[in-house]
């Protein structure tokens, strides 16, 4: 089945990139620009892989994060974090979301073809334990 | 003027795109169809039901479709000017433009048909039907407008892509280029990220100074590619480095069978993209990318990303350069300081070596941190540098000394301290110089430490000094029996020096004895400075 990724970042360019990436490789590709939009679209949509901004208007990554534990808890998702290495995250707020099960943080600036291979690596992860 | 194919049709969402199709053309009673610059036909969207005897009579009928696609080919290559037109067949009405960008890119043709009837009722004067040739007209403009926004945004986010990519790769090389202090291992993470991105068959350096070349294989692509043998790649990279050093700059060769210079190296067509590692002043040989799949050709911005890659290598190369230069130069002027020390004492010769032996020994069965290790070897190395400002005639002196000559002779921990504390990386080291004649029992000098306030590296030089001494001849004995030594040792132990030091030196007794005569003595690969001897 075609796999849904929800891809949330007030950047147009960050989206831009990763939507084609995730195009390209057969996933159907949702977006969204801060992290109220994404929470909407999260709960409606309910898509396998979530990657995310942190910095972003409105709601934060972190706080989209705290949004969705309980769909979550239901049907879990992978959730990506992109968060450059300045003090942005705080290391309370980075250990409390690398606590979560399939929650990654991946540094800013981020190699495009990584964030696909950690996906990819999720899912064939996943059917491994199915 | 020359026609870029643009196969616009990857571009684009099929299914949105003919559905924006079926909006405009199908209210208006059209079936159209698209084609691209090469004249092949991508798109094809005949209005069903109602029409059906449109579509069935094109089907029959496609020669007259590319008669007509032929004249707007004209059109488009000039030979008819930037005119579209329209013709009129028995009952059909057709449309023929060029499928042109309000800008002027040349997307390939368009043609629209339908039932003349539908469209007019007063004959072959087309001029009349004005208004719908400039729907026409308005409506291919703005769909090729589309589908060319489509291809620049795709165009771009493609770049743009690899553009991250680029930041990505270079920001983790500048990470390890400041974490990483062995040139192998620096060069080897590099490598291995570049193959990553780029993704060839495997990558060759070409390191020129000591005329070798070092493969690093693509695990990824080891199942579908064809065999070469080493030989015929370490010819190709002797050949293709020559060059690219020669002219500094980097170079794709794709399929190297068409250059003179490779002919019948190999049956299969090769391509190499190759970067030269220079700096200003100096060639390090090359990096070789080596692609066996034919199809998959060096493109110039993986050229521009491996240059900037080269660029930090060279860096790393350059660092790593300096440094050793720099350690061989700090080395010689020790090893001189050594020869000075020693030269006041032949019945010491070699014991400054000896004694560092021993204590790496010590920090190896001890498991010392990195940094105490590094304090250790330096501090058990200069341990009697301060021996240097002691008149040789006291030192060598056969007799007994007096006790003015003893309190000269003491001064020698503190002397040579006071020497290397000038030395910003000995801080440390210092404290193993200055202490190393401390005892347990508080007897010791300068300071009279007791126990544990001596410093541990002290008490392991001090063990190191005594144990190298016990084992020595002296101008008023001849080297003691194994016996001797031991009982000594443990006499000593508790009163002069550390007894679990000296329970670890028994325990391992054989290993400590060998050192003494020992010239290999690579104990610590990664704290190595056996260059120094």
């Amino acid at each position: 089945m075609e796999k849904k990724i929800l891809l949330v970042d007030d950047e147009p360019s960050v989206l831009r990139v990763l939507d084609m990436k995730f195009k390209n490789a057969g996933f159907k590709v949702l977006t969204a620009s801060d992290g109220m939009e994404g929470l909407e679209i999260i709960e409606k949509e309910l898509p396998d892989v979530v990657i995310s901004d942190n910095r972003m208007p409105n709601m934060s990554g972190i706080d989209l994060c705290v949004a969705c534990k309980k769909i979550r808890e239901k049907r879990n998702f992978l959730f990506i974090m992109l968060s450059s290495y300045a003090s942005v995250t705080s290391k309370l707020d980075r250990e409390w979301v690398n606590s979560l099960s399939d929650t990654v943080f991946i540094p800013k600036p981020f190699s495009p073809r990584n964030i696909l291979k950690t996906v990819k690596k999720y899912f064939a992860d996943n059917e491994e334990r199915v | 003027m020359e026609t870029e194919i643009i196969n616009w049709k990857e571009y684009i969402d099929e299914e949105k795109f003919e559905n924006l199709l079926e909006d405009i053309f199908d209210s208006q009673g059209y079936s159209i169809s698209l084609f691209n610059n090469e004249g092949k036909k991508l798109v094809r969207k005949n209005r069903d039901k109602q029409n059906h005897l449109v579509c069935e009579e094109l089907r029959e009928n496609e020669n007259f479709c590319n008669e007509h696609y032929l004249k707007a080919q004209e059109a488009i290559t000039g030979k008819r000017g930037n005119l579209s037109f329209c013709a009129k067949n028995r009952e059909r009405f057709l449309f023929c433009a060029p499928f042109k960008t309000s800008s002027g890119k040349n997307l390939g043709a368009i043609v629209a048909c339908k039932r003349a009837k539908v469209f007019d009722s007063h004959g072959d004067n087309l001029e009349e039907n004005e208004e719908e040739v400039n729907f026409l007209k308005g409506i291919t403009s703005l769909l090729a407008d589309k589908i060319y926004q489509d291809i620049e945004i795709r165009h771009l986010s493609a770049e743009l892509n690899a553009k991250y990519e680029e930041l990505a790769l270079l920001y983790e090389i500048g990470e390890k280029t400041l974490v990483s202090d062995s040139k192998d291992e620096s060069v080897e993470y590099i490598v291995t990220r570049a193959m990553e991105t780029v993704n060839p068959s495997l990558v060759v350096w070409s390191v020129r100074e000591e005329n070798k070349n070092i493969f690093y294989r693509n695990p990824e692509r080891e199942s579908e590619d064809k065999f070469i043998s080493d030989e015929i790649i370490m010819e190709i990279c002797r050949k293709v480095s020559r060059m690219s050093s020669r002219s500094r700059e980097p170079l794709i060769l794709n399929n190297l069978n068409k250059y003179r210079e490779f002919a019948g190296i190999w049956q299969d067509p090769i391509n190499v993209l190759s970067i030269p590692l220079v700096s200003d002043s100096k060639g390090f040989g090359s990096l070789n990318f080596i692609e066996c799949n034919p199809e998959k050709i060096f493109l110039n911005d993986q050229l521009k990303l491996m240059e900037s890659i080269s660029r930090s290598t060279v860096t790393i190369l350059k660092n790593s350069e300096l440094y050793e230069k720099l350690q061989k130069l700090f080395f010689n002027v020790i090893r001189m300081l050594l020869g000075i020390i020693e030269s006041k004492d032949t019945y010491t010769e070699g014991h400054s070596k000896r004694v560092y032996q021993i204590s790496v020994q010590f920090a190896k069965i001890l498991k010392l941190s990195r940094k105490d290790i590094f304090d250790l070897q330096w501090g058990a190395i200069l341990h009697d540098v301060g021996k240097i400002t002691i008149p040789t005639e006291i030192i060598k002196k056969p007799g007994k000394l007096t006790s003015e000559e003893y309190e000269i002779i003491k001064s020698h921990p503190v002397k040579g301290a006071e020497l290397v504390s000038t030395i910003d990386e000995f801080k440390n080291a210092v404290k193993g110089i200055r202490y190393h004649h401390e005892r347990i029992d508080g007897k010791g000098y300068p300071d009279g430490l007791r126990g544990t306030e001596i410093p541990l590296i002290a008490r392991i030089i001090g063990i190191a000094d005594t144990f190298d001494a016990l084992n020595s001849a002296r101008p008023y004995r001849a080297k003691p029996s194994r016996a001797f030594v031991l009982a000594e040792l443990k006499q000593l132990a508790s009163t002069q020096l550390d007894s679990l030091l000296v329970e670890l030196l028994l325990n391992n007794y054989e290993l400590f004895i060998k050192l003494l005569d020992s010239e290999d003595y690579e104990l610590f690969e990664d704290t190595n400075i056996k260059g120094i001897w």
